[in-house]
Parts: structure tokens; C-alpha cells; sequence
């Protein structure tokens, strides 16, 4: 019933939220949203690290003519994307306390997103799962069009703003989908279920695999989102609240990498095999571009949303190695720091996010070469800034380090022209650091610019949504070994799965 | 054994946890932080001592504490080993460094973030006790990139400033690249021998000697891979050639920073690296020989540049970097015995030099030009004769500490190549000359500076002096310890000549140097001007590495991104958007159009009805 519970306050708490007084909304959120993570609790207490396979299982018919089923379980792969989920919607909903337009419907479909969110990453079903998949489209939609920026022409008498971004998100998440149902409908045509945990097949002719795969592939690819199908996600995130940033950046694109290893991986392992240097090229591309799109980058958030894309590069590295060339066995450290990675970005990135709100909110722009000795006027605030982009950065002992070292490890292990990967994602490293220095350096330290010398520093309401964010940065980058033992033995079943049933 | 384990565990966690308490007390209370500071590394240099002479005796101590990550192959611990080596590095860190945070406690009296200024030493400390206790590889790499963070921090301390944040920059960067090369070391190592234990790694290396290993097709000597890839990590922190620039740079933080991190202990951590990791390097014969040169090259060219220099900081700053090639010159012959001997010696005489630097500056205001001191040693006696102790340890005469661990280094590479040692014997005279040169020009000859520095110059109080005292003293004696001999026999050749050449090129360099500026300064050339940049290093980094890197970030933001990928996005939204407003034109909402249409439509079928 647990996991049910995690999809189920949400939703019932988004009807709510409609029907109470305008003023009760947001303590009503809070608590909806306390209450669900308290609920998440006993996941974590009764999970059983030892068992690669679902646990929790729930299964209930639903729609049985056409073999549409109830199903939600987590594994290794999707309990800490769950945690991540329900832990971010708790400190959005607090991060979201100074929204005064349409309280109702933001916060009504704030809490109906977080539990398409919970679905997409519990349900097993494919049925249920494409529900949830275009679910979770509609608030976002919304959230970033009516609470987003307002809409403008820009200097290349393009109009952008809030309206446009949203419509590029829906657009190409959409593209995405509508691939995905072709392959989602023709494999359900052939198994008579929508469970895809019966899809498997091994004698499945390889072309085959590798046309569901591509069409599977695309629609994650856009999610992460990977190069060349990525321009949506600076604009997303600079027209969006902070709020739904931190979800966006947090939750929605572990969504992409994700599928890709719950499905991709586990339906067509053959495919996989073969495709799995695409992958890591696709992974070091994104490591490389999105490392050079933020160093140019004034924008503050937009270059924290390139930032994205370069991390995000590092999961896709990591989960394309799983195997050894040279000795044709398994390597699974490139998928757990892949993994690991996934969950790191999403607290770290979060932690950004609301960074960078905190600076909008007080100097209402985001223009770097406008601020200027914020070190001095907001002390508190850049400790935090501090914490989050050495994390970032990938400075030992916060856990942004160890995802990353975990990849390069398991990449280096895969031998061959992985490791020419990993090279190549070493020099990223380095312009990495750079661009993070740079922003520090122009923002925070040097004079105070007289334009951003009054601003008040961070409020308490803003330190408690950093704080225990920190504390998982810290307490990651410190002692990892608990949250790895959570996904280690899935990450092994999943590699031996590929390496078994393919080839 | 316990006991041991017990003061180890001591050493560690009592500077972490005075950085903490300073981080989150020192804005309340902000003169009680430097004595908490000072207190906290001298309490922990206390607790060092047994454990560390029990590990220079050979009983080394481990401490364990918890499973840091593992996978199916690979488990990496939290833990620690004090053995010979880094029972001296023990030394050095915590002795060097308590003198140093006694000492900050007076220079940094007067600013206002001297809370965050001793936070951010301790962390310092902390981080450095990592990389010199961590049993294995990654806790060696955690300390290193924590050591990299401090010294940012610190070299940045004063951010209102343009320079100080600047050169912050510019070091971590510097050192990001060098950690580029040691990560991919660390990887190499970690899956060649299944462990990151540094001894394991050691004592496997002899029998993985022949192993090679396949990148992208092109077979390499897989320790000679290690190695290198290693030595660039070292270049980084060392600041070797060609990874040195940041060093002079990072003398815009303060005079004690300088001592500590940019002098005595982190600078070094490169060649404790080289030295600890040994059987790697003695199993990659040809990386040594690309070490050698490296050193070579910056001995000599660090020794050049910083004779041309007039800013005393920096002075000392080439000079550090110039010694550290001398150290290692000495681990590239793998005599690691004579490099960790110099870098014992180095710490305690380049500290001192420091610190005395840092008296000046307070006597005379801040100022760092040696143009316009001169005959300092009548108004600030006592700075001037433990700075001139400090400058006959640096210049390597008899007696001083530099002396004893120079001559060993020399000595040791002349063993193996008798022209390298030739030029290290040249390095040496050019650094007793300007050595000479610096206390000339800052102590002697008539006084340059105006009449209101004059009235404020002063000597320095008791906090600062005494750390100088007793650095005085230490740069008399150290020498004489025997510390090279701790870590193994040392294959030297004890010809006369270069034993007679190394003291003659001292006599010949020192004594030509005070001679030239006995009285007066020597004119500015643009020679001079040319060398005293670096040998236009930095311009060259920056027109050949930083603008190519940030154009191209540019052109991808404009032209690739923005033009390419997004538009080519918004041309297939428009042409779907245009296609979809022609076929619009078609639904007209005029019946004559529709019966058009109809008529239309039902020609074409009657055309394929009837025959």
C-alpha cells in the first residue's frame, strides 16, 4: 500500500486544494506534502538491499480486456528517484510560499504533478506508465506558462517568455511520447499485456530491437535531454519559477535516463549492446557542449541549466559502460556512479535553483555581469553558493565527486574507446571548474556593485530549503556507502541481464 | 597499539573540528578565533609527536574508520597510516604549521573576516592531514582537491580585490589540470592492481612492470601511463613546468598563507605524491627521464625569473618554485630520501622567509617593492637577521639547512646523469644570488622609502617574532638530522668535484650578489622587464589556451546552439505552422468554393471510371 499511498495523498490532496479558502492552500500543500514523505519512510526502513528485483509489488486489475493492470514496485534504480521526488515536492512547496497569482491552481497542480512524477518512476505497467508519462505534461505546462515569465520579444523579434517555453517543452516531450506509443502499442499488440515485464523476448530479430530501441531511445533522449534535442530546457528554465526548475531539473530529466535503463536496457539487450557506444558518444557530446554553452552564458539560471546538461552527460556515460571489451564481461561501477549521478545532480541542482531564485526574487534579473561583491552584501547566501558549486564542480567530499568518479572509474574499465571517453570527459572536468569559478568570481566577489549593494541576505524560509539538501550533499560526499548498497545489487542484475540474455 | 590509534584519530579530528567551531562562531567571536586555531594545530602537533617518531621508527600505525564506497571489485576505505614517511610529513605539516597559525594570530589582528581567514587555515590543515595520512588512493585524491579548495579560498581571502579573486582562479584551474592527469591515474591504478592501497599498489608494481595496455589502438607501457599521468597531477600542485604559473600568482593572499600553503606544506604535496607512490615511478624509466628535465627546466628558469623580480613575495615565490624543482629532480633519480630531506629543510627556512617578509611588510606599511626599501636591517633589526638566517638556508651555505639537502640532492642525481647535476650546481649559484641580491636591496644600502613610512616603521611584537626565533633556530639544526637516511639507503656519488663545485658556485653566486648591490639597485631593461614576466608565459597561456577555449564557448553558444540546433527546431515548427495555414486557404467557407471542389473531385474520378 505504500507506494500507492506516495501516488494517492498528492492526488487527493490536488482536489483539495480547490475546494479550500484561498489562504488555507499552501499550509494545506505543506502538509499534504510532509505527510507523503513521511509515508515514503518505511520504503527506505523495509526496503531489502539485498534483492535485485521489484519489491513493494502492487498489482490490481484494471482495464483486464486489454490486459491494462494496476502494477507499481521500486527497485535500487527507481527507490532513490522516488525519495528524490517526494523530498523536492516538499521543499518546492515551501520554495513556493511567495507565489500570490492563482494560489489555488498553482499549488493544485504542483501536488498533481508530484504524483504523475511518483508514477512515472513506480509504475510498471505500460499503460499506467504512459498515463502518468502524459500527466505529468499537463501542470508542467501550466506552471511554466501562467507563473512563468510573462511573454516578450526579444532582440531577434522572437517572442519568448513563459507561454513559448512551455509550448517548446510540450512540443518536443510530446514528439517524444507519440514514438514511444508506437512502440509501446506494437509490443502490446504482440504479448496481449501491458506488463512490460513480459515483453522480454530472446529470439526477437535484432532490426526490430533496434527500431523499438531508437523509438524508446528518442523519447528518454529528449527527457534528459540529450544533444541535438536539448534547446528546450534553457528556455524552460528560464521562463519557469524557481519551484518548478528545482522539479524540472531534479526529478523530470532523471525521467530520460531512467526509462532508458528500466526499458531500453532490460527489453532489448541485444539492441543495447549494440547501441551502447552511441550512448557514451551522446554522453561525452553533452559533457562537452554543455560545459562550453555555460561558460558563455550571463544568464545566471541558464547557465545552471546548461550545467544540467553536461551532468547529465555523465549519467549517460556512465550507464552506456557495462561492459568490457577487452575481456567481454560485466562492469557495473559506470551504471551505479551513473546512477548515483542521477541523484546527485538531482540535489545539487536543486540546491542551484533555488540559489539562483533567491537572487532573482531580490534583484529581479539574473544577469551576472549586472551583479557584482555579493560576498559582502549577502554572506550567507554565498556560503551556500560556495557549497553547491564545489559540489558541482566536483570537489571531494561533497557528493557531486563521487558520482562523477564512480563513472570515469566503470568508463575506464569498459576499455577500449571508452577510454578516450573518459579523456575527453577529464578535460570537461577541467572547463567545469572553470565555468563555476568564473560565475563566483563575477557575481560574488571583487567591489560590490552599487545596483545590488542593499539587497537583504537569504531568509530563513529559503535557509530551510537549502539546508537538508546540504546536508545530503555532505553527508553523500562523505559516506556513500549506505545510499550505494541501496542500488548496487540492481545495477549488478541489470548489466548481468544485458550481458546474459544478449549476444 | 591502541593508544596509537587513538592519538591518530586525535590528530585528525581536533583541527576539523576547531574549523567547524570557528566557521560557525568566529563571526560572533572573532578574537578568540586565532588563538583557537593556533591552539587546536598545536594541541594536534602534540598528540602527533609519539605517533609520528613511532612511525619514523618504523611501527606504523593504522586507523580504519568506515567503508568509504565498494564495488564488486573494488572497496575504498576511510582510513589512515602513519609510516616513515608521512611521520615526517607529520612533522613538517603540524610543527611548521602551528608556528604559522601563532604567528597569523598578530597579522591578522586588524581584519575583519579573520573568523573565516583561521576557518578556512584549519580546513587547510585538516585537508592536508588527509593527503599525507590517507591509506589509500582516493583519500590521497579527497585531501588533494580539499587542499586545491583551501588554498582558493585563502588566496582569494581579501575578494573585494580584483587580483586576489583573479589568482584564485587561476590556481584552482591550473590545478584542475593537473588533477585531469591524476584522476585518470588513480583509474589506471585502482583496476590494474584491485585496490587502492598505496602499499599494495607499491609492492605489486614490480611484477606489473611489463604490462601494457591498449588505448584506442596503440599499445603503451601501462606503469609508464601511471606515471606520467601522475607526474602532470604533481606538476599541478608542485608547480612544475609547465603547470607553475599560478604560484606567483597565489602571493596576493596573505603573508601567512603564503608561508603555509604556498611554501611549507601544500606546494609540496606533489613531490610527498612522487615519493609515496615510488614503486609506480621506479617501474617507468623513461617518465623519469621526461621528470628530470621537468625539473630541470623550472630549477633553472623559476632561479632566472625570480632574479629579475622587485616585488619581495614574488621573489620568494619563483624561489619556491625553483626549489621544488630541486626536490623533484632529487625523486625523479628516485632518491626520495634527499627530495623529502630538502622538502623538510625547505619548509622551515622558506616559512621563516616568508614570515620575515610579512615583518617587513607590516614595518613598512604593506609595501612588497625592494625598490623602495633598502638599510631596513637599522630599523627592524631582529626581522632582518632571522630573514638573512632564512636567505643562508635558501643560498645553501655551510652550516644552514638548505646546505646539507641540496648538496644530498645533487649528489644523488649525479649518480645518474652528471650533466644534470652540472645544472643544478648553476641553479644553486643563481639562487645564492639572488638571495643576496634580496636581502641586499631590502636590508642594506640607504633606506629608498619616504619619511612617513619612515615614522611608522616598527618591529613586529612577540606573537610574530618568536615564530620567527624559533624558525631561526630550526633552519640551524635541521640540517643536521639525519632524515634522508629514514627512508632507505641513498645511492650518491661523493666525487669531490661536485661536492667542491656546489660550495664554490655558492661562494662565486652569493658573493657576486651582494657585491652588485652593495650599495645601489641595478637599472630596469626591457630584458629584465621580458624575464620578469615569467618569459611571457602568461600572455602565451592566454593567447594560445584561455581566449581559443572561451571563443569557442561563444561561437557554440551563437552559431551552433542558438543559429543551429534551436532554429533549425523553430524552421520545422514554422514549416509545420505554414503548412498547416495553407491547407487552411483550401477550407474557404464559401459554398461556391466547396462545389468547385466537388466538381473538381468527382472529374478526376469520372477521368479513371470511364475508359
Amino acid at each position: 500500500m505504500t507506494l500507492s499511498l506516495l501516488l494517492l495523498i498528492p492526488l487527493l490532496g490536488s482536489v483539495i486544494a480547490l475546494f479550500v479558502p484561498e489562504k488555507a492552500v499552501k499550509p494545506l500543500a505543506l502538509v499534504i506534502t510532509i505527510v507523503t514523505l513521511i509515508a515514503a519512510i518505511p520504503l527506505l526502513i523495509y526496503f531489502d538491499t539485498s534483492i535485485s528485483g521489484f519489491q513493494f509489488l502492487e498489482e490490481r486489475y484494471w482495464i483486464p480486456t486489454f490486459g491494462i493492470n494496476y502494477i507499481v514496485a521500486v527497485d535500487g534504480l527507481s527507490l532513490p528517484l522516488v525519495i528524490l521526488t517526494v523530498l523536492l515536492s516538499l521543499i518546492c512547496i515551501i520554495a513556493s510560499w511567495n507565489i500570490e497569482k492563482h494560489v489555488r491552481g498553482y499549488f493544485s497542480l504542483f501536488l498533481l504533478l508530484q504524483s504523475a512524477m511518483t508514477g512515472v518512476f513506480i509504475a510498471l505497467d505500460m499503460f499506467l506508465f504512459y498515463v502518468f508519462w502524459e500527466l505529468m505534461l499537463l501542470p508542467m505546462y501550466f506552471l511554466i506558462g501562467i507563473w512563468g515569465a510573462p511573454p516578450r520579444v526579444d532582440a531577434d523579434g522572437r517572442t519568448r517568455g513563459g507561454p513559448y517555453a512551455a509550448i517548446k517543452f510540450f512540443i518536443y516531450t510530446l514528439i517524444g511520447s507519440l514514438l514511444m506509443l508506437v512502440a509501446i502499442l506494437w509490443l502490446w499488440n504482440q504479448n496481449g499485456t501491458f506488463d512490460f515485464r513480459q515483453w522480454t523476448d530472446p529470439d526477437r530479430n535484432i532490426q526490430f530491437q533496434v527500431i523499438l530501441w531508437t523509438l524508446f531511445f528518442i523519447a528518454f533522449a529528449i527527457k534528459i535531454p540529450m544533444f541535438p534535442f536539448h534547446t528546450w530546457l534553457p528556455d524552460a528554465h528560464v521562463e519557469a519559477p524557481t519551484a518548478v526548475s528545482v522539479v524540472l531539473a531534479g526529478v523530470l530529466l532523471k525521467m530520460g535516463t531512467y526509462g532508458i535503463i528500466r526499458f531500453n536496457y532490460f527489453l532489448f539487450p541485444d539492441a543495447t549492446v549494440m547501441m551502447a557506444i552511441t550512448v557514451g558518444v551522446f554522453g561525452v557530446i553533452n559533457i562537452i557542449y554543455g560545459t562550453l554553452c555555460a561558460m558563455a552564458q550571463t544568464d545566471m539560471k541558464r547557465l545552471v541549466a546548461y550545467s544540467s546538461i553536461s551532468h547529465m552527460g555523465y549519467v549517460m556515460l556512465g550507464m552506456s559502460a557495462f561492459m568490457s571489451v577487452g575481456r567481454g564481461s560485466a562492469v557495473y561501477e559506470g551504471l551505479l556512479g551513473g546512477t548515483l549521478q542521477m541523484w546527485n545532480h538531482g540535489t545539487i541542482t536543486a540546491m542551484m535553483f533555488l540559489l539562483v531564485g533567491v537572487i532573482y526574487d531580490r534583484a529581479h534579473h539574473r544577469d551576472i555581469t549586472r551583479l557584482g561583491g555579493l560576498a559582502i552584501t549577502m554572506p550567507i547566501y554565498t556560503g551556500f553558493v560556495g557549497l553547491a558549486f564545489f559540489a558541482s564542480l566536483g570537489l571531494p567530499g561533497l557528493s557531486g565527486f563521487i558520482g562523477e568518479a564512480l563513472v570515469l572509474l566503470g568508463t575506464w574499465k569498459a576499455a577500449g574507446i571508452y577510454r578516450i571517453f573518459v579523456g575527453i570527459a577529464a578535460v570537461g572536468i577541467v572547463i567545469t571548474a572553470g565555468y563555476h569559478l568564473w560565475l563566483i568570481h563575477r557575481a560574488f566577489l571583487g567591489k560590490e556593485n552599487p545596483e545590488c549593494a542593499k539587497l537583504p541576505d537569504i531568509n530563513l524560509r529559503e535557509i530551510i530549503t537549502l539546508v537538508p539538501l546540504g546536508l545530503i550533499v555532505i553527508w553523500i560526499g562523505v559516506y556513500p556507502a549506505p545510499a550505494l548498497r541501496y542500488i548496487s545489487a540492481t545495477m549488478q542484475s541489470i548489466v548481468d541481464n544485458i550481458l546474459q540474455a544478449g549476444l | 597499539m591502541a593508544s596509537m590509534n587513538l592519538l591518530l584519530a586525535l590528530v585528525i579530528i581536533i583541527p576539523i573540528f576547531s574549523a567547524l567551531l570557528i566557521a560557525f562562531t568566529g563571526r560572533s567571536f572573532p578574537s578568540f578565533a586565532g588563538w583557537i586555531a593556533a591552539g587546536a594545530v598545536l594541541l594536534s602537533f602534540a598528540f602527533a609527536v609519539p605517533v609520528a617518531l613511532q612511525g619514523i621508527a618504523g611501527n606504523a600505525t593504522e586507523l580504519h574508520l568506515w567503508n568509504f564506497f565498494f564495488t564488486k571489485t573494488l572497496s575504498i576505505d576511510v582510513a589512515f597510516r602513519v609510516d616513515e614517511l608521512s611521520g615526517i610529513m607529520l612533522f613538517v605539516v603540524l610543527g611548521v604549521g602551528g608556528l604559522i597559525h601563532f604567528y597569523s594570530i598578530e597579522y591578522m589582528k586588524h581584519d575583519r573576516s579573520r573568523g573565516r581567514f583561521f576557518a578556512l587555515l584549519n580546513a587547510f590543515i585538516s585537508f592536508m592531514l588527509i593527503l599525507i595520512l590517507g591509506n589509500n588512493l582516493l583519500m590521497l585524491f579527497a585531501g588533494w582537491e580539499g587542499v586545491g579548495f583551501a588554498s582558493y579560498a585563502l588566496i582569494g581571502f581579501w575578494y573585494e580585490r580584483q587580483a586576489p579573486a583573479k589568482a584564485g582562479i587561476k590556481a584552482f584551474i591550473t590545478n584542475r589540470v593537473g588533477d585531469f592527469g591524476f584522476m585518470i591515474g588513480i583509474f589506471l591504478l585502482c583496476w590494474l592492481t584491485g585496490s587502492g592501497s598505496l602499499a599494495e599498489i607499491n609492492a605489486r608494481c614490480v611484477e606489473l612492470k611489463n604490462v601494457t595496455v591498449n588505448i584506442g589502438g596503440m599499445p603503451f607501457g601501462y606503469l609508464e601511463l601511471v606515471a606520467l599521468m601522475l607526474f602532470l597531477g604533481a606538476c599541478g600542485k608542485s608547480a612544475q613546468f609547465p603547470l607553475h604559473a599560478w604560484l606567483p600568482d597565489a602571493m596576493e593572499g596573505p603573508t601567512p598563507v603564503s608561508a603555509l600553503i604556498h611554501a611549507a606544506t601544500m606546494v609540496t604535496a606533489g613531490i610527498y605524491m612522487v615519493c609515496r607512490l615510488d614503486g609506480v615511478f621506479a617501474a617507468a624509466d623513461t617518465v623519469r627521464e621526461i621528470m628530470l628535465l621537468g625539473a630541470l627546466v623550472t630549477a633553472l628558469g623559476a632561479a632566472i625569473v625570480a632574479c629579475a623580480q622587485t616585488d619581495l613575495k614574488r621573489i620568494l615565490a619563483y624561489s619556491t618554485i625553483s626549489q621544488l624543482g630541486y626536490m623533484m629532480a632529487g625523486a625523479a633519480v628516485m632518491a626520495k630520501g634527499t627530495a623529502i630531506f630538502h622538502l623538510a629543510t625547505h619548509a622551515v627556512f622558506k616559512a621563516l622567509l616568508f614570515l620575515s617578509a610579512g615583518s617587513v611588510m607590516h614595518a613598512l606599511s604593506d609595501k612588497l617593492d625592494i625598490r623602495e626599501m633598502g638599510g631596513l636591517i637599522r630599523k627592524i633589526p631582529v626581522t632582518g637577521i632571522v630573514m638573512i638566517v632564512g636567505a643562508l638556508g635558501l643560498a645553501g651555505v655551510p652550516l644552514f639547512a638548505g646546505y646539507y639537502s641540496k648538496e644530498m640532492i645533487i649528489g644523488a642525481v649525479a649518480a645518474d646523469n652528471y650533466f644534470a647535476a652540472a645544472l643544478l650546481i648553476v641553479g644553486a649559484a643563481i639562487t645564492a644570488f639572488y638571495s643576496a641580491r634580496m636581502i641586499m636591496l631590502v636590508f642594506f644600502g640607504e633606506s629608498r622609502f619616504d619619511d612617513e613610512t619612515s615614522k611608522h616603521c616598527h618591529e613586529s611584537n612577540w606573537i610574530m617574532i618568536l615564530p620567527l626565533i624559533i624558525l631561526a633556530v630550526g633552519t640551524l639544526i635541521v640540517g643536521h638530522l639525519h632524515v634522508s637516511e629514514i627512508l632507505g639507503h641513498i645511492e650518491e656519488e661523493n666525487l669531490p668535484w661536485v661536492f667542491y663545485s656546489a660550495l664554490a658556485s655558492v661562494i662565486f653566486g652569493g658573493g657576486f650578489g651582494i657585491y652588485y648591490y652593495r650599495t645601489h639597485l641595478s637599472h630596469s631593461t626591457p630584458w629584465k622587464e621580458f624575464i620578469k614576466t615569467g618569459f611571457g608565459w602568461d600572455a602565451a597561456v592566454d593567447r594560445v589556451l584561455i581566449q581559443p577555449i572561451t571563443e569557442l564557448a561563444k561561437w557554440v553558444r551563437d552559431y551552433l546552439d542558438k543559429a543551429g540546433i534551436d532554429s533549425l527546431a523553430h524552421g520545422m515548427a514554422h514549416s509545420a505552422g505554414a503548412l498547416g495555414e495553407t491547407m487552411r486557404t483550401l477550407q474557404s467557407g464559401s459554398i461556391g468554393t466547396y462545389l468547385g471542389y466537388a466538381v473538381f473531385g468527382l472529374a478526376i474520378l469520372l477521368w479513371f471510371i470511364v475508359p
